[in-house]
């Protein structure tokens, strides 16, 4: 198993969130869900980050911003939409400044419903992630792939 | 009911507003909030200045095609809500203070309250008023890399040691988007232009798509953090409106959510200040403290940040005793939990180092700037929108809780102890709480328009309502407290350490999606 996938590191954009979702994803990291402990962290940096998690639909003044976040993250990525706003725009939908989900401006991986999504439900769309996020590292070419030395020498191979 | 009585309404000539702002800053007058309305053919500027319990609107009829004057040399705090008349009205106002020529939000619709001016936005409408020289547009304005024009004093400003630094909209220390342009001096930061908007979505329009009933449900999620309190002023907005009188029960009930709702706020608020200055576990804690209320949220409403329970003319679930018996001790739980974190942020050298004599408001400063709640507290006013009377508020004894440094210190011990307060008018509206329904039948639909205000964590917040008669309201206005900090914000970081900022842009206690709705 690839090291990446057991110690994730995130990075969270507020598209145009009512903050619901936001406060629910940091309650994640914080004492009660805390998944800090399985060395989950939060990261502001985009280059740090392997999971972009984001809430809220996407507008026309960070639709740019958002674009510009994932472009920096490193391969292999992955992209939670959390809560239905970033699914599909959720209550707000009909606004007037609502572009929609964030499928929009970025391929999304995994979406997680509600309003405000629990965290329970944000922690399953992450787990899912990490699926994903596997199945992109080993799609990458070997080279790129980061991980390679480690599995090399758990197989018991000379890397 | 509310006490909040002494409210007219004046019409005014759309000139006349200079003057009249004059007066009312003489006499000592706050401005509460300006807001457009769109009536045939022209657009209704409302301008609303409150005296203690007194609010009065001033309404002044600009038919289309004319500009106005801007009140921002009086009250410096109207340039954002000018600056979002011309950005959402198409309406022109000359002589800005902070003028972001319809940059200060960037929108997919262009002035979405006048659809008819097109993409062409103010650009076409033109300032009944003699051009002068001053105000002719360089010929290569400066532009930001968000391409909003930088103000040409400060793209002038930038000599010998002055830079710009970009903060945010993604920010480690920002858990939303709000970008500051910092021009620094070295390490001093000598002015921050704000822009928001990257959060904006709209939602006051969207009034005119759903029925008053279930708006209810949009009103709260304006905000998941004060929800609560984000539908109860709606809902008491439309019943003052239809005259719904609700039962005493959901009053107390209401009041009592709304003051756990500020447990919650000020509790997750320390947490991320405490992230702000670098001190995790502190953060971590404060955290952990707050999960104590959200499981009481949790058993009364069913939700965590969002709760559905407000419903016009009261509530959708009464709350039983084995619910109050969970509630009280949670309660105890809290102020005993709180304690040793309290010596943490009132007494731990780093913390006391960090905080004490940084970001100073002065009180003169903090009215002026139209600063609200915890933020205008620490300096020293007494100024509190529960004391109106709202809900049950006149049944319960308390005082607003003031300091007067003023410093990030001062914001932070008026929320440690609001905290406290908040605890203690739970006990005493639980001890009196009336048995009976708790709700009113919602009959008719809404003709006429109140602007209720209620204090919400972060400061006192105004709705606004207009009904036709019909379904459907006709203008639906909120104006968060954060909005009305953000003045006072920029005033604070003139002269801060660079390092400072990400501390002093938390003690506001930013509600980005409050503010830009």
């Amino acid at each position: 198993m690839a090291f990446l996938k057991r110690s994730p590191w995130m990075i969270h954009y507020d598209g145009s969130s009512c903050n619901g979702c936001d406060i629910e994803v940091l309650a994640c990291l914080t004492p009660v869900y805390d998944v800090e402990r399985f060395g989950i962290v939060n990261t502001g940096n985009p280059k740090h980050a392997d999971i972009f998690l984001l809430t809220g639909a996407v507008n026309e003044q960070n639709r740019e911003v958002v674009r510009n976040i994932y472009d920096q993250m490193p391969e292999p990525k992955v992209v939670v939409a959390v809560g239905i706003c970033a699914t599909s725009g959720g209550i707000f939908r009909e606004c007037y400044n609502i572009l929609g989900g964030a499928d929009k401006v970025l391929p999304v991986d995994v979406y997680v419903p509600g309003c405000a999504a629990r965290p329970e439900s944000i922690i399953d769309g992450v787990v899912k992630a990490l699926a994903v996020l596997e199945e992109k590292r080993r799609a990458l070419p070997p080279r790129a792939r980061r991980g390679r030395r480690a599995e090399a020498s758990a197989q018991g191979g000379n890397a | 009911m509310n006490r909040d009585t002494v409210r007219t309404v004046t019409a005014i000539e759309p000139l006349e507003a200079l003057a009249v702002a004059q007066h009312r800053r003489l006499g000592g007058w706050r401005l509460v909030q300006m807001h457009g309305t769109r009536v045939d053919g022209a657009t209704e500027v409302n301008y609303a200045y409150a005296l203690d319990g007194a609010l009065e609107i001033l309404r002044a009829r600009v038919p289309d095609g004319t500009a106005i004057p801007s009140i921002t040399g009086i009250y410096f705090a109207a340039f954002h809500y000018e600056n979002e008349l011309q950005d959402l009205f198409g309406l022109k106002v000359t002589d800005l203070a902070v003028d972001y020529k319809g940059h200060f939000y960037k929108l997919k619709q262009t002035t979405p309250y006048r659809p008819d001016l097109g993409v062409e936005g103010i650009g076409s409408v033109e300032a009944p008023r003699v051009p002068m020289a001053e105000d002719a547009e360089p010929a290569a304005t400066p532009r930001d890399a968000h391409g909003r024009p930088v103000p040409a004093r400060i793209a002038e400003g930038i000599t010998g040691n002055r830079t710009i630094v970009p903060f945010g909209p993604q920010h480690p220390v920002l858990p939303e988007p709000i970008h500051l342009d910092l021009v620094l001096e070295d390490e001093k930061v000598v002015e921050a232009i704000p822009s928001i908007g990257f959060i904006h979505r709209g939602l006051e329009k969207l009034v005119e798509k759903r029925d008053f009933v279930d708006y209810v449900y949009v009103a709260e999620r304006i905000c998941g953090i004060c929800s609560f309190m984000h539908g109860m002023g709606y809902c008491l907005a439309v019943e003052n409106t239809m005259g719904i009188e609700v039962p005493k029960r959901a009053d107390y009930l209401r009041t009592v959510l709304a003051e756990m709702a500020r447990i919650h706020n000020h509790t997750m608020w320390l947490g991320l200040v405490a992230d702000a200055f670098g001190f995790e576990s502190l953060f971590m804690h404060s955290w952990r403290v707050r999960e104590i209320i959200l499981d009481v949220f949790e058993e009364i409403t069913g939700g965590r940040v969002i709760f559905s329970i407000c419903r016009i003319g009261g509530l959708r679930r009464d709350v039983d005793e084995r619910q109050i018996d969970l509630l009280m001790k949670a309660l105890d739980r809290i102020e005993k939990e709180l304690e040793p974190l309290v010596s943490a942020f009132t007494q731990e050298y780093s913390v006391v180092h960090r905080m004490t004599g940084v970001g100073v408001l002065s009180k003169a400063e903090a009215y002026e700037l139209g600063a609200l709640g915890p933020m205008l507290r620490a300096s020293g006013w007494a100024l509190d929108t529960r004391l109106l009377g709202y809900a049950a508020y006149d049944d319960l004894r308390f005082a607003p809780v003031v300091e007067t440094a003023g410093d990030c210190m001062a914001r932070t011990k008026v929320r440690i102890r609001e905290t406290a307060q908040s605890i203690g008018l739970i006990r005493q509206a639980v001890a009196k709480l009336p048995p009976g329904e708790i709700a009113a039948p919602v009959k008719g639909t809404p003709n006429g328009e109140f602007m209720a205000r209620v204090e919400q964590p972060r400061g006192e917040a105004i709705y606004y309502v207009r009904g036709n008669g019909t379904r459907f309201l006709e203008r639906f206005r909120v104006r968060t407290p954060t909005f009305a900090n953000v003045p006072a914000l920029v005033k604070t970081l003139q002269g801060c350490q660079l390092a400072d900022v990400p501390m002093l842009v938390l003690t506001i206690d930013p509600c980005i999606s409050c503010t830009e709705r």
